[in-house]
């Protein structure tokens, strides 16, 4: 088993003053800046269906007769599976020479089929191979990355029932970002998510590119820290039928390791909101509350660095301020990792020095699960 | 992510709100949200009558959606679902808080958004087209924003006003015909009315398959105006018998009305050209919740449920549908998870029988350490604004109540706002407090009536209910000298005053005092005054003071030729009459060309012949001793001669304020040609069901709907005896309430949801009456007792009290076995607002009938029984032990005194009392 020492994530760059957010597309009442707020409820979330932004998917390349065609789709949100293809056959025509095209969606289904509607020119859907691949709308669509030819109709690999979305990150200056984080998501499991970073915000072929890995509950990675001023979270989860994504904690950024694990004996529970009633002979009534993971142990023989370090975060996180605790982030980074806040200052005391030795120091840590 | 929360699609087998109370372990959530308004300005015309204003309230970065518009001209707009609608039709507003484009405005004089860093532009824009095409800049319009809350983080639906009628399926032409539905039977499977099985109300829709052949099916369907593009939650309840075949599918289709090509999917928003029925999982014998919410491609949706034999072979089985709704999303919204405490529900009586009810009190504590509240709250108007709490939460299994149906387990009106670093607390009191504004709210003053006497200025203008007499009328205007008389204001009814039975002028004020028949006159309509029964006013149109002619004052002397005596008869005239006797009497000793008249321009006498001689021997008369020409307003000292014709030296009339001593009868307000508030058309509004329907809706500003119509209706026939009241001075609405509910032996009551229920007391216990058993008792809080209290030898009922003069006909019932068998000799007086003796001896009666025994009490907390009961309303106890001559309860009937009901546990703490038989 590989070193489980622990790693507070607690410096989000996301809710950072300085920090910049934009998403593709954003519900109005719920605009990508609720991912300021630690509040995980409070949530990011996109409009119902296919959000088509210029540059990121609105180019759908095509042959017709073995001329290439790109046809740009126009700018917006559609929000059903006919609106979509109503647009994708409009786009296609315009830059058609011989042939027409009709592309229909089937809700029982959920796939979109792309076919030549009149004419007898050759068509494939370069969708491998275009001239325009970073601002392809295949994968919106259901396509997978590759060319469709030899013949005049072509249904998706997939279902989609609506596009693929992101969010960007501008940090306003590079910064090391080591951590990403993703809770309170409505993906599902086909769904990724991926962090990228890039010195500039063009996202076709970003610096780092990982996938954040991990469940319903949580998508997480932990990575060789990149220093970069552009960070996107990119969706690809066009077969929820939710019909959009959604998102209520992004967290970007580095993480502090301390020297080494917490000391044995440290003590972790879930702990009980619910509240009990009981009837005069012994039936028991239960409002069920959400319980929450607490955690107490001691971080013992800390240097001077580490420390600070503690000391910086616990200045900067009071109790009541949220954070990620990865308890064994190398082999169960998504299960055993909680965001939490201090129930209590961290409180160094000093318990190894007043000789050659250097100086260790020891502290209580002390977690609660934040819910709402 | 589940369908309710902003996924589109359908979700069923939902469960519903007993689910979750009943259910030993449970998640159980409040949700709260506050209404806090904003008086609107900067108003310029839209379109013909339409205006627009920008109006934006942000709370942490979003634009606040407007729920509700009221000004002071109306009582409340509807949204309008879009511009179109609300530029076509008066009485509505419409508001996109997410459409932040419109007309361009840069100097309209709103302030508030002008904050130096958010852009001119982008502000969403109210638009209000007004009754009567008012401008609103002429009034105050006020703009209600929605806040949510929760004790958990949640997103869910703003929705808008159902968009179907009769969803209930209370109501039904036959029993295979609901009214507003259009049912289509199977070959054998029939559509009918079921009212054992119910999950609301009275009745629900039932398809009942009897060896039906595969294919059969049987539809029931309803049409829906929708707008085009916007999402919409359709909501219902249903059940199928556990003992349905697999394949006998109750379903649901929603498609365009126009050719039903275009058929929603089960995702909300695909749309297929051949029909889509949705099978909805069976329940196996209980009620389920089912939400569609959609996205509408069409101005009319079509909404289709049937049962469909789909099993291969004939089948016979049941399903049932109830409390079908179609509501606009306006948004979904953020239930921000700050609520740290939240009241539910209370009602009470204040006495055992007798009080009024109670108000709910309670306090809405939401956590705001990051004040972010407090700029907002100070902000906006809060007080006297409404705030709701919501009950929902989840079952064990993790399956959710939709929005719509937790209960709303209580509205209040904010009274106090304070805030500290930690929480902004609430203080909140149910709608009742709604009932404690005094009426009549108007004042006569100089602005509306000029030149008022002074002695009625700053008085309050009457209200007049149901029919009475002798009343006194106020002059509130001299025109032509005699004046306009109000009786009653009738600025807030819905058509006026029914009539003016009879106007009455009395000679003096002790004639008057003492309703003295004998000395005073009943003045025409028509020749006297002329009636504006829609104002409440009358228009006298001539001098109607009474003068005496006595024995003493009789004769008239006069020479046309010859020496004459007209003997006039003694008695009260007006003048003009008088005028009209004396010629009368002139004439019948006289020349037949005597005249004599009276001008109300200038109020006097004039007596004239035709041709020939005449003089009035007013001092040498031989019966100068007796004359009446001084009455007349000839000076006695000398006779007229030389001329046909002499006008009196002085006027009869000065002043009317001092001359002009009126009482009228008269009925009070009526209804409108619609019958809104009687069920009849233009019917005098006598009956105490319809007096608070009129009351609430007229002159609190509450909507019809908020009054339930099937315990007011019912009302009317328990409490057939009219009602008869004048308010002329300020008098409580609560007190008002109060007594219209004493009146008829009934209890008024308002629930979680802000509806008003009228209940008279009857002996029958229901069927449907709760049953309470040893279990239903949570622990140790069962106590029962037995109190002296509403004790009473003697009730005395008042009735019919005379607006003029206060004075009250009573009805006495005493029983003196009260005093010896619980040593209570009291007496306990009644006022009420009963018309008739008859009705006053009934209710004498009934009173004391509750009033000479002691009721039994029980307090204690029951789970989940008395959620949906109201105070006043009955229930059996059974319990092993209790306080009876058997030693146990068995069936015994308590009235429920007063609850608070937790929807949050499924609790009711209640006290209850004794039932008591009244001989109704």
């Amino acid at each position: 088993m590989a070193d489980r020492t622990p790693r507070f994530c607690w410096n989000n760059l996301v809710q950072a003053a300085a920090t910049i957010l934009t998403a593709s597309a954003s519900q109005a009442a719920f605009p990508v800046s609720r991912l300021k707020d630690q509040m995980r409820s409070k949530i990011w979330r996109a409009p119902i269906g296919w959000n088509v932004k210029a540059a990121i998917n609105d180019k759908l390349d095509y042959s017709e007769g073995g001329s290439a065609k790109a046809a740009t789709l126009a700018v917006g949100n559609y929000a059903t599976g006919a609106l979509f293809a109503a647009q994708v056959t409009t786009a296609m025509n315009a830059v058609a020479v011989s042939n027409t095209y009709l592309c229909s969606y089937d809700a029982g289904t959920g796939k979109f089929t792309i076919a030549r509607a009149s004419g007898a020119a050759t068509i494939s859907l370069l969708f491998g191979t275009g001239a325009n691949l970073a601002a392809s709308v295949a994968k919106d669509l259901g396509f997978i990355v590759a060319d469709k030819t030899g013949a005049t109709s072509y249904l998706a690999d997939a279902a989609s029932y609506h596009s693929r979305e992101w969010i960007v990150v501008d940090l306003g200056s590079a910064q090391s970002v080591a951590v990403g984080i993703v809770i309170n998501h409505n993906a599902m499991a086909g769904g990724t998510f991926r962090l990228q970073g890039n010195a500039t915000n063009v996202w076709s072929a970003p610096s780092v590119d990982q996938t954040l890995a991990g469940g319903a509950t949580m998508r997480i990675a932990f990575f060789t820290p990149g220093v970069y001023r552009y960070w996107r979270l990119l969706i690809e989860d066009t077969l929820n039928t939710d019909g959009f994504s959604e998102v209520g904690i992004l967290f970007v950024g580095d993480y502090l390791q301390p020297d080494r694990s917490f000391a044995q004996g440290y003590k972790e529970q879930r702990e009980q909101l619910s509240v009990m009633a009981q009837a005069d002979q012994g039936a028991s009534y239960l409002d069920k509350r959400p319980d929450r993971y607490a955690f107490r142990g001691q971080l013992a023989r800390v240097s001077r660095a580490t420390r600070d370090l503690l000391n910086a975060m616990s200045a900067a996180m009071p109790p009541g301020k949220n954070w990620f605790l990865a308890q064994d982030p190398q082999n169960f980074p998504s299960t055993e990792t909680y965001y939490v806040s201090l129930t209590a200052p961290l409180d160094l005391i000093q318990s190894v020095g007043d000789g050659p030795t250097a100086d260790r120091y020891e502290t209580d840590v002390s977690v609660l699960e934040a819910l709402g | 992510m589940m369908a309710t929360h902003g996924a589109l699609g359908l979700a069923a087998g939902l469960p519903t709100l007993l689910d979750l109370v009943g259910q030993s372990a449970s998640e159980k959530r409040v949700l709260v949200e506050l209404r806090p308004g904003r008086v609107v300005e900067g108003w310029s015309a839209y379109s013909g009558a339409t205006y627009v204003a920008a109006l934006q309230e942000t709370f942490d970065g979003v634009n606040l959606d407007v729920v509700a518009v009221q000004t002071l001209l109306d009582s409340g707009l509807t949204r309008a679902e879009d511009l179109v609608s609300c530029v076509a039709a008066a009485g509505t507003f419409f508001y996109d808080p997410d459409i932040t484009t419109g007309p361009a405005r840069w100097d309209d004089g709103v302030t508030h958004w002008d904050d130096g860093v958010t852009t001119w532009d982008q502000f969403p824009f109210l638009y209000v087209h007004l009754f009567n095409d008012a401008n609103p800049a002429i009034t105050t319009v006020v703009a209600f924003f929605l806040l949510t809350f929760g004790t958990v983080g949640s997103v869910q639906p703003n929705l808008g006003a159902d968009k179907l009628t009769n969803g209930g399926f209370e109501s039904w032409a036959s029993s295979t015909d609901a009214n507003n539905w259009t049912e289509t039977p199977g070959a054998a499977i029939t559509v009918n009315q079921e009212t054992t099985i119910v999950y609301r109300g009275t009745s629900v829709l039932r398809f009942t398959a009897t060896a039906a052949a595969n294919g059969d099916s049987a539809t029931e369907r309803q049409d829906a105006t929708t707008v085009s593009g916007m999402l919409y939650r359709l909501s219902f309840a249903y059940q199928t018998d556990p003992g349905n075949p697999q394949g006998l599918d109750l379903r649901v289709r929603v498609h365009n009305q126009a050719d039903g090509t275009a058929n929603l999917q089960a995702d909300g928003r695909s749309f297929a050209a051949s029909p889509v029925s949705l099978p909805l999982p069976p329940t196996g014998g209980e009620w389920k919740r089912a939400v569609f919410d959609f996205r509408a491609q069409w101005t009319t949706t079509r909404l289709i449920f049937s049962l469909e034999n789909n099993t291969g072979s004939a089948a016979t089985g049941r399903a049932y549908v109830d409390d079908v709704s179609i509501r606009r999303v306006w948004r979904y919204n953020y239930y921000e998870p700050r609520v740290s405490a939240a009241p539910g529900s209370e009602s009470g009586a204040n006495d055992v029988f007798f009080g009024g009810d109670r108000i709910g009190q309670g306090a809405i504590r939401l956590i705001d350490a990051d004040a972010l509240l407090e700029p907002l709250l100070a902000d906006l108007d809060i007080l006297y604004k409404e705030g709701r709490t919501y009950s929902g939460g989840a079952i064990e299994d993790g399956s959710e109540v939709p929005f719509e149906e937790s209960r709303r387990g209580f509205t209040g009106l904010v009274q106090d706002l304070g805030t500290s670093n930690k929480e902004a607390t609430l203080d909140l009191q149910d709608l009742r407090a709604f009932f404690h504004r005094d009426l009549p709210e108007r004042v006569n003053n100089d602005a509306d009536s000029p030149g008022l006497d002074p002695n009625i200025r700053g008085k309050s203008r009457p209200l007049l209910f149901g029919q009475k007499a002798n009343i006194t009328p106020y002059r509130i205007s001299k025109a032509g000298d005699y004046g306009v008389y109000e009786i009653a204001d009738c600025l807030k009814s819905p058509a006026g005053i029914k009539a003016i039975d009879a106007v009455y002028s009395y000679a003096d004020s002790d004639a008057a005092g003492l309703l003295d028949t004998t000395r005073r006159l009943t003045l025409s309509a028509g020749t006297d005054y002329s009636a504006d029964l829609a104002n409440g006013q009358f228009t006298v149109l001539r001098d109607v003071q009474l003068i005496e002619i006595t024995t003493e004052e009789t004769r008239l002397d006069f020479n046309d030729g010859s020496v004459r005596a007209a003997i006039l008869t003694p008695g009260f005239y007006v003048p003009a009459s008088l005028a009209a006797h004396v010629q009368t009497q002139m004439r019948a000793v006289g020349a037949g060309d005597l005249n004599c008249t009276h001008a109300d321009g200038t109020h006097k006498i004039t007596i004239s012949k035709g041709a020939g001689s005449l003089s009035l021997l007013i001092k040498s008369g031989t019966n100068a001793a007796i004359s009446a020409w001084k009455k007349l307003g000839f000076d006695p000292s000398a006779d007229k001669s030389g001329s046909l014709s002499y006008v009196a030296d002085s006027v009869i009339f000065t002043d009317a304020d001092k001359q002009h001593l009126l009482r009228i009868d008269a009925q009070g307000y009526k209804d409108d040609a619609a019958g809104t508030y009687t069920g009849s058309a233009n019917a005098l509004v006598v009956l105490g069901p319809d007096l608070i329907r009129l009351l609430t809706v007229r002159w609190l500003g509450k909507a019809l709907s908020a009054l339930d119509a099937t315990t007011f209706a019912s009302a009317r026939t328990v409490c057939p005896e009219p009602m008869a009241f004048l308010l002329k001075d300020p008098t409580s609405t609560k007190a008002i309430f109060d007594t219209i509910a004493l009146t008829n032996l009934a209890k008024i009551t308002i629930d979680g949801t802000g509806t008003i229920f009228y209940d008279p007391l009857v002996d029958a216990l229901p069927a449907s009456a709760p049953a309470l058993i040893d279990n239903d008792w949570l622990a140790d809080t069962f106590e029962m007792g037995l109190a002296v209290t509403d004790l009473y030898t003697t009730v005395i009922v008042t009735y019919d009290e005379d607006p003029t003069l206060g004075t009250k006909p009573t009805r006495t019932l005493t029983d003196e076995s009260v005093a010896l068998r619980y040593g209570r000799a009291e007496t306990r007086t009644f006022n009420t607002y009963l018309k008739n003796l008859g009705d006053a001896i009934t209710l004498t009666s009934r009173l004391l009938a509750l009033a000479k025994t002691p009721g039994r009490t029980i307090n204690g907390s029951v789970k989940i029984r008395l959620l949906d009961a109201r105070t006043g309303q009955k229930a059996r106890v059974t319990k092993r032990r209790g306080l009876d001559a058997t030693g146990a309860l068995t069936a015994v009937a308590f009235r429920i005194l007063s609850q608070a009901n937790s929807y949050r546990d499924g609790v009711s703490a209640v006290s209850l009392v004794e039932d008591r038989a009244i001989g109704r």
